[in-house]
């Protein structure tokens, strides 16, 4: 079973993107499936960041630690990982780093120095990266300098030219050993260093020497390391994307016409991705039966988050498909034009990239505590769809899915998606994303024209502007839409509103809204949503293995809230553990308020850290010997 | 103030090599590394040419401290220098870093 | 003319308070849209939350009753998906320049074809006559406890410094003359402000009808084009336009300030960036061929794809 984990580590800027992108591509291209993920601080330049990739047979469904492979760019990577990784593996480091101490890295944190200090104290010495590697050496870690200055000079006499870039050629030297280690041939990371730089010939070359140099250094110390046989995928094209990218995808795969967005992480890369495919080529049957070439998609950088949904709101109420992406800030400042957007009744998509709040918190890690608050948003009754994606290809579908029930139902539908799924990407392929299956049409019900009837099943007919004369306010209303503040009226619109909620209750299906995996006869049954799904299911392949069966409710849609399901999974078990990102157990709350079940346990990640399989293992076990009501799980750097 | 930004000492004082040099920057991130503004290319911190110029500490004037990685003025250059800090007339950005950084806010 | 101002009337009862400036705006409104034959069904008034903002529900129209301080920014939604629409939108001072002040000044940047109405009463009339940003310092109206100690905005100053392309200022009770900058606004390509001074006799005790009447004068009857035909122009013009815009007091000027004709409007940017956004908007073009979408995924976003790629180097 190939299981590999590599983690790059460097300062911000300072080429770990493109490390990262090189190693998952060289992965890709010798067959197998990737899940990489980027954690770096809320700064521009010069603190520490990292890449975190694994690489399997089949997709990973989650990162993990201790990795096989640690490539340190610079003295705070070593510093930071050195106890990441597992006894056999490696740490590449810059040689030259050897004798810096940990008090004079300027961008390291002061906690850490602390923590780093008071370890290396107890062993009667000081935090210096040789220090550190002794201490990774005595579990049976090799460290492996690579004199990075002496190779910069090597790299630059090999090509006979002064050196294209610094970060790019570090990084690559560093990278290149690392792979070497893990079992990688150099070919692969060459080709990769092709894909990567398809767009840049010139620095090809130099990293293309670099790579080799590296290798041929790390090759002479050590020889005979096993090898990694081709993957299953070999030969076979595999898309590499985030969640971002993936969600941007999908809109514009789903028909949307007007993305408005307020920059904020991490949800403007989503909507840059999608400025940058928003004059697209159709596709040949479009091509001819439309008699166009291209097709146009409004992106629209906002002066504020207040601005950018209201502009939503206003393109959806004039006909288009609309939709805005924010993050909880954002989102903070949309909460009154979501009770607006109910009360007109607008289709629009709001994708919420949540993260580690409260407040600014900590703004470009994981966390998952909008919950409620995108449930509750907006004053008055505001009842919306809530959707919470599980995993990258989840979101995908779920962001088409999602722009159809704005329409159908034609009400705000809030999509729930993390800092964690943005910035991870995953390795696909083409038929997980070409659009089968799932038709794509306008889902507007046009019978009639009075905009705000009251129907049977509450939904109106779909009058846009500028095609009769109304008025659309939000202030209650009658049926043509103008102010009213009769009693009657109001009963009436009010009863509307909650037909409307019965309606997409029955029309969105209860497979739909909640998905059950696991042995029925478990005794642990585990509830949880949004991107703690695959840590979640590699976990229960581990307590298998451990003789521990388990069942897993994921719950995707909050509103409507897939009672019959959640209570009759919770009530039969014999334990249930929530599993969740944020401090309060919010779906474990909403289960509670929803069928009267309370979840007894909880294992909560709060470090602004991915939770990680082993993570939800050890709290699972945990809670199974001590009883206790709350695991906090702590992994991450 | 005027004093010498001792940074590679010989035997008989300062080398005359780019790190010591007033045409060159560091890279912010692997200091080892930089540029040199005069011939527009990158060399070595311990490379060195007929064209070295020393650096010395002048007023008015920011540096780039390359160990506290951030700039200071020349106030507070000498208090880093006599550190031991290693000081520059401003760092290297490679103009590709952009897409080497994450969004942070 | 094709069609009476009546027809522009809808049967909602219009409840402003007797005297009020509003009911001189909506009749220019009303005698603008009729003599530019505008179809109500192409028109889209967008109101604010206020008093003014139920012109909403006065005028006939494809319409949209805005959030306090969102009128700029739903109206520019509306523009975006159907640039065809004539938008046009009334709003009070305070939810304009008060809690919508960050659109005011965005939406002049774009230059998107919209046409902005201040009903300007200085006051905020719906919640009791506070003082609005239009309010100059010093004033103590009937409903405030003290005089205001906050300093006015000048709604034309910053529209010129945000960029709007048509710049007017005219009176509520001055019809003819009104009407005629709505119409001139309407018509004009690109963002326009018509901020129209009114009084408030409910709460305004201050600048009453009888102080404006006392003050305005037209731009006309001295020697004013605002026209700016180009950029060398508006350079040249510029300082004189600020200058007037500035004068307040004794004296306070009415008429169009400006017309510039240099800038594109956004719906032209848009289509010079996508050609074809105009013949195929966000509000009506397909999105789907028979259920299936218009692009394939695999090929629109290829550079995602890993490959192995020939290269010699
Ligand atoms: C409500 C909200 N929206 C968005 C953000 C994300 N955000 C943080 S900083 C920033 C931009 C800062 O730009 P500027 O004010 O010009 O400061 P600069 O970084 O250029 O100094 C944004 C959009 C946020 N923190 N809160
Ligand atoms: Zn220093």
């Amino acid at each position: 079973m190939v299981d590999l984990k590599i983690l790059i580590g460097g300062p911000q800027g300072g080429g770990i993107e493109s490390a990262g992108q090189i190693a998952l591509k060289a992965f890709v291209l010798k067959g197998y499936h990737v899940l990489g993920s980027r954690e770096y601080q809320s700064n521009i330049m010069g603190a520490h960041s990292y890449y975190l990739v694994r690489v399997m047979r089949r997709r990973p469904r989650a990162l993990t630690l201790p990795v096989d492979v640690l490539v340190a760019l610079d003295a705070e990577s070593v510093l930071t990982h050195f106890e990441e990784v597992r006894p056999g593996g490696f740490i590449v480091y810059d040689s030259g780093t050897a004798n810096v101490k940990a008090s004079t890295i300027a961008p390291m944190a002061k906690p850490l120095k602390e923590r780093l200090s008071e370890f290396f104290g107890r062993r009667g010495s000081e935090p210096t990266v040789s220090e550190a590697l002794k201490v990774a050496e005595e579990r049976g870690v090799t460290p492996i300098g690579l004199p990075m200055k002496q190779l910069l000079r090597r790299v630059a006499e090999a090509t006979e030219r002064p050196l294209a870039s610094i970060s790019r050629t570090v990084n690559i030297m560093g990278l290149a050993a690392g792979l070497y280690l893990a079992g990688v041939e150099l070919e692969y990371v060459k080709d990769a260093i092709v894909a990567q730089f398809s767009a840049k010939p010139k620095i090809i070359k130099p990293n293309v020497v670099a790579a080799s140099m590296a290798v041929e250094h790390v090759s002479e110390l050590h020889e005979g390391l096993p090898r990694l046989e081709d993957g299953p995928l070999k030969g076979k094209q595999l898309m590499v994307a985030t969640g971002n990218e993936l969600v941007a995808m999908a809109k514009l795969v789903g028909g949307l016409s007007v993305q408005t967005y307020y920059p904020i992480t991490p949800s403007s890369d989503e909507a840059l991705y999608l400025e940058e495919h928003r004059y697209f080529e159709l596709n040949d049957v479009a091509k001819e039966r439309l008699g166009l070439e291209k097709m146009g998609i409004v992106v629209l950088q906002t002066e504020d988050e207040l601005s950018a949904i209201n502009m939503a709101i206003g393109a959806a109420l004039a006909g288009a498909r609309a939709a805005t992406s924010t993050s909880g800030p954002g989102f903070s400042l949309m909460n009154e034009a979501i009770s607006y957007a109910v009360t007109v009744e607008a289709p629009i998509l709001i994708t919420l990239w949540m993260r580690a709040g409260p407040s600014t918190g900590i703004p470009t890690r994981e966390g998952q505590q909008d919950l409620l608050h995108a449930l509750f948003s907006g004053h008055g009754d505001t009842p919306k769809i809530v959707v919470a994606s599980g995993d990258h290809l989840e979101a995908y579908w779920d962001t088409i899915k999602a722009l159809e029930w704005a329409e159908r139902f034609q009400t705000p539908v809030i999509h729930l998606v993390d800092k964690y799924l943005a910035s991870s990407m995953i390795s696909i392929e083409k038929r997980e994303i070409e659009p089968r299956g799932y038709p794509i049409m306008r889902a507007l019900k046009t019978d009639g024209d009075l905009r705000y009837k009251v129907t049977e099943d509450g939904i109106s007919p779909w009058v846009p502007l500028g095609s009769s004369t109304m008025v659309i306010t939000g202030l209650e209303h009658t049926e043509d839409g103008f102010a009213t503040e009769d009693p009657v009226a109001r009963d009436a619109m009010m009863e509307k509103r909650r037909r409307k909620m019965e309606t997409i209750k029955r029309e969105i299906p209860e497979e739909e809204r909640v998905r059950v995996y696991g042995a029925r006869d478990a005794d642990v049954v585990l509830v949880s949503w949004g991107s703690t799904k695959n840590p979640i299911l590699s976990a229960m392949e581990a307590l298998e293995g451990e003789g521990v069966g388990t069942r897993f409710v994921q719950i995707r849609t909050f509103f409507p809230f897939p009672e019959d399901t959640v209570s009759r999974e919770l009530s039969e078990a014999k334990t249930v553990i929530g599993v969740e990102q944020n401090l309060l157990g919010q779906a474990a709350f909403l289960v509670r308020a929803f069928t009267g079940y309370r979840v007894r346990h909880m294992i909560l990640k709060l470090n602004g850290r991915p939770i990680f399989d082993d993570e939800i293992v050890y709290g699972v076990k945990r809670i199974l010997e001590t009883g206790e009501e709350t695991v906090v799980v702590r992994g991450g750097s | 103030m005027v004093l010498n930004v001792l940074q590679k000492r010989g035997p008989r004082g300062l080398v005359a090599v780019c790190m010591n040099c007033r045409y060159w920057r560091p890279s912010p991130h692997y200091p080892y590394a930089g540029y040199c503004i005069l011939h527009g290319k990158v060399t070595l911190e311990d490379d060195s040419c007929s064209m070295h110029s020393p650096l010395r500490l002048k007023r008015n004037q920011f540096y780039w401290c390359s160990s506290c990685k951030t700039r200071v003025s020349s106030e507070e250059a000498g208090a880093h220098a006599s550190q031991g800090h290693k000081l520059y007339l401003g760092a290297y950005v490679e103009k590709d870093v952009r897409e080497e950084i994450y969004d942070a806010f | 003319m094709a069609r009476s101002f009546l027809e522009y009337k809808t049967d909602a009862w219009v409840q402003w308070c007797p005297g009020c400036g509003d009911f001189g705006i909506l009749n220019a409104i009303h005698r603008a849209l009729a003599e530019l034959d505008i179809d109500p069904r192409n028109l889209v008034v967008v109101g604010g939350i206020g008093c003014s903002g139920r012109t909403t529900f006065y005028v006939k129209g494809s319409n949209l009753h805005a959030l306090h301080g969102r009128a700029i920014p739903l109206a520019t939604g509306v523009k975006l998906a159907n640039p065809r629409l004539k938008v046009v939108i009334a709003g009070g001072d305070g939810d304009l320049l008060g809690i919508g002040a960050g659109h005011f000044v965005a939406v002049g940047r774009r230059n998107v074809d919209i046409t902005v109405i201040v009903f300007d009463n200085a006051v905020y009339g719906l919640t009791k006559g506070q003082a609005a940003p239009t309010l100059p310092s010093g004033v103590k109206t009937k409903a405030l406890p003290g005089p205001n100690i906050q300093d006015a905005v000048n709604p034309l100053l910053l529209a010129l410094a945000s960029g709007y392309t048509f710049i007017a200022r005219g009176y509520a009770y001055h019809t003819a003359q009104l009407k005629e900058m709505i119409k001139a606004a309407i018509s004009h390509r690109g963002t326009a402000l018509v901020d129209v001074l009114q009084p408030c006799p409910t709460y305004n005790n201050v600048m009453t009808n009888q102080w404006y009447e006392e003050r305005v004068y037209y731009l006309e009857e001295e020697e004013w084009d605002p026209v700016v035909k180009t950029p060398e122009e508006y350079r040249r013009k510029v300082p004189l336009i600020a200058a007037k815009m500035l004068e307040w007091g004794d004296r306070i000027p009415l008429g169009v300030f400006l017309k510039d004709e240099t800038k594109e409007p956004f719906e032209e940017r848009l289509e010079r960036q996508m050609p074809g956004y105009m013949d195929n908007p966000p509000s009506s073009r397909p999105i789907s061929v028979d259920g299936y979408p218009l692009a394939d995924p695999w090929k629109v976003f290829e550079e995602k794809v890993v490959k192995k790629v020939e290269a010699s180097y």
